[in-house]
């Protein structure tokens, strides 16, 4: 007979709520679904995903100080992975607010809609917290398997279907990279542990075996970030999402790959920093001009943001190009804090403008290109300033939080001395105004070729909107407070 | 990379058994008449009795998704049930958790009228 093995399962209560109420939700699907209400298992579902989140996030919030290893120490718990598992559950609970109208479009759907996308955030949040390849590995999937179906959920769409094949392949395809570099780096290193990792690694004796293997891990990890070339799949499987879905893959999907690529690379591949840093420096430039460039010829906003949301990724990298391998232990890094703080306003002011987009399409008349939108900003005037607003905070420019994002990004390449790679930088920024400015210049100064209906008020999307457009305005006034807690955060990653 | 040499040398010998023995029956061995009984696609020595290739109801693939789910549950109960001495209360709560979440499938399913054949 052996004891109980000390597990302490208050630390994994954020998951342990998350799982109950994805369950709990999978049942009133089916329980409604017996009784044909399908409105009533839309506000059941989108009140009931609301609840857990919000109680896992106050389980998170109460542990916000708490540093630990759990499970074997299989899980670790920090304020980094506290601020991440912080920062999914509320960009996904934006996202659900996002869904109502949506989910209520999918009728026999309605209720696994919000049970999936509850399943996906547990994996999320599992990742985040792993201190373990495996367990990355297993959030990870447990993430993208409820995200392919959610693209293609419904079946209506006319493109849902496409984008879901082409993600669920190639997405099952970098799990096979990511899984063989973690076999290989198990094999040379003798570990699948993170901090295990950094003390096995050594060129001269694993030779080159262990630089395949740190390539393949991290190109698993790029698929979801969607980096140049690895983003073919974004575009249609972003286009062909429910737009809710758009908002949360943009968002929460990113957040918690940039989440893992952080961790790993700051604790696991330090030691071979010398072969990273100029492989994200390339991907980082790629990333940001491929994605802009694109994004300059999208007529159809949906597919301009899925591009512009591949840019945002190649901003990202700039950050963790300018990662300082020298400052481990001596103090914080600004790089990585601003990684932190750009995907806080990413989140905001990217669920804020499809929230918009949402909004807009509530009057019976499709509104997802730049043609389908002439007008609709005297028309709709708070959604014409709300769009503005997320747009000009997408471009960059002040008082958003966009500005402050991008800036602390720059700076922190300008401190390392990758000047170049700043000023590239700013150029696609400057670019990038062209693609997002022209959405207000549609809006404003174009008139509609015919009658606009009204838009029946929501709610649930108005809240969402508001509370994007608070936290832009918010950040970009006063970002002190958010810039003191990711400060803190990636203290814990070293 | 000297550990490997032996994985080397078994693909090596493996390719030239296999590829001797058909390059030596074709050099040396009698060429057989081409007949239409020889075309055949071949079913233990009889004549095959149907096409293949038959078309079959979509539901197994229901079916088979159910089979994978209770298959998994008995890989992972079989060594609970070896080691049931040893891991005592602890892993007699674990593995009725795990059969827990497993039955919130089972009953999604049913209800969801996946086990209904029409």
């Amino acid at each position: 007979m052996t004891g109980f093995p000390s597990i302490s399962w208050n630390l994994l209560l954020p998951q342990i709520v998350l799982l109950s109420t994805a369950l709990f939700l999978l049942l009133l699907a089916v329980i409604y679904r017996g009784g044909g209400r399908s409105r009533g298992a839309t506000v059941a579902g989108a009140v009931f995903s609301l609840l857990g989140l919000g109680v896992a996030a106050f389980m998170a919030l109460a542990q916000y100080d708490t540093v630990a290893d759990t499970f074997g120490a299989m899980l670790r718990l920090d304020p980094f992975s506290t601020f991440f598992t912080l920062l999914i559950i509320g960009g996904a609970a934006l996202c659900v607010l996002l869904s109502v109208r949506e989910a209520g479009g999918l009728k026999a759907m309605a209720g696994e809609y919000y049970a999936l996308l509850i399943f996906s955030v547990l994996g999320m949040v599992v990742m985040v917290t792993a201190a373990d390849l495996l367990v990355i590995f297993i959030g990870l999937e447990t993430m993208s398997l409820a995200v392919y179906i959610l693209v293609g959920i419904g079946g209506e769409r006319e493109n849902g279907a496409e984008g879901s094949l082409k993600y669920f392949l190639i997405g099952a395809f970098a799990s096979a990279f990511l899984i063989y570099g973690i076999a290989l780096l198990l094999g040379t290193t003798g570990t699948t542990r993170l901090d295990g990792i950094a003390s096995g690694l050594n060129l001269a004796e694993g030779g080159s075996l262990q630089l395949v293997a740190v390539a393949l891990v991290l190109i698993g990890f790029l698929f979801k970030i969607a980096a140049v070339p690895f983003h073919m799949w974004a575009p249609d499987a972003y286009e062909g999402a429910p737009t809710p879905i758009t908002a949360f893959m943009a968002v929460a999907v990113k957040a918690s790959a940039f989440a893992v690529l952080l961790r790993v690379l700051n604790v696991s591949l330090l030691p071979l920093a010398d072969y990273w840093l100029p492989v994200m420096w390339t991907l980082a430039v790629l990333t940001m001009t491929v994605g802009n460039l694109a994004a300059i010829f999208q007529g159809n906003i949906k597919r301009m943001l899925a591009y512009s949301s591949i840019a945002h990724a190649g901003y990202l990298l700039v950050a963790l190009a300018s990662i300082d391998p020298a400052a481990a232990g001596v103090g914080n890094d600004p790089a990585m804090a601003s990684v932190l703080f750009y995907l806080t306003v990413y989140t905001l002011m990217n669920v804020g403008a499809f929230g918009v987009l949402i909004y807009l399409g509530g009057g019976g008349r499709q509104m997802e290109t730049l043609e389908q939108i002439k007008g609709t900003g005297f028309r709709y005037p708070l959604l014409g300033v709300a769009m503005t607003v997320f747009m000009f905070s997408l471009a960059g420019i002040p008082p958003t939080g966009g500005f402050l994002g991008k800036f602390y990004v720059f700076s922190a390449a300008v401190n390392r001395g990758l000047i170049s790679l700043a000023i590239i930088g700013v150029l696609n920024s400057a670019a990038s105004a062209y693609y997002y400015i022209r959405v207000t210049v549609q809006m404003y100064m174009r008139q509609s070729d015919e009658q606009l209906p009204g838009l029946p008020f929501s709610l649930p999307l108005a809240a969402a909107v508001l509370l994007a457009l608070y936290g832009v305005f918010q950040l970009g006034i006063a970002p002190s407070d958010l810039l003191t807690a990711a400060d803190r955060a990636v203290l814990f990653l070293r | 990379m000297l550990d490997y040499v032996a994985i080397f040398l078994t693909i090596i010998v493996a390719a030239l058994m296999a590829g001797g023995a058909l390059l030596l029956s074709a050099l040396i061995g009698p060429s057989p008449a081409k007949t239409k009984e020889k075309e055949r696609p071949f079913e233990c020595g009889l004549v095959p009795i149907e096409e293949p290739g038959r078309r079959f109801p979509v539901h197994y693939y229901v079916v088979a998704i159910l089979f994978v789910v209770f298959d998994i549950e008995v890989i992972f109960l079989y060594p609970w049930i070896a080691s049931f001495d040893e891991v005592g209360l602890y892993g007699f709560i674990g593995a009725m958790a795990f059969l827990l979440v497993l039955t919130f499938g089972l009953i999604y399913e049913w209800l969801r009228g996946g086990l209904e054949w029409h």
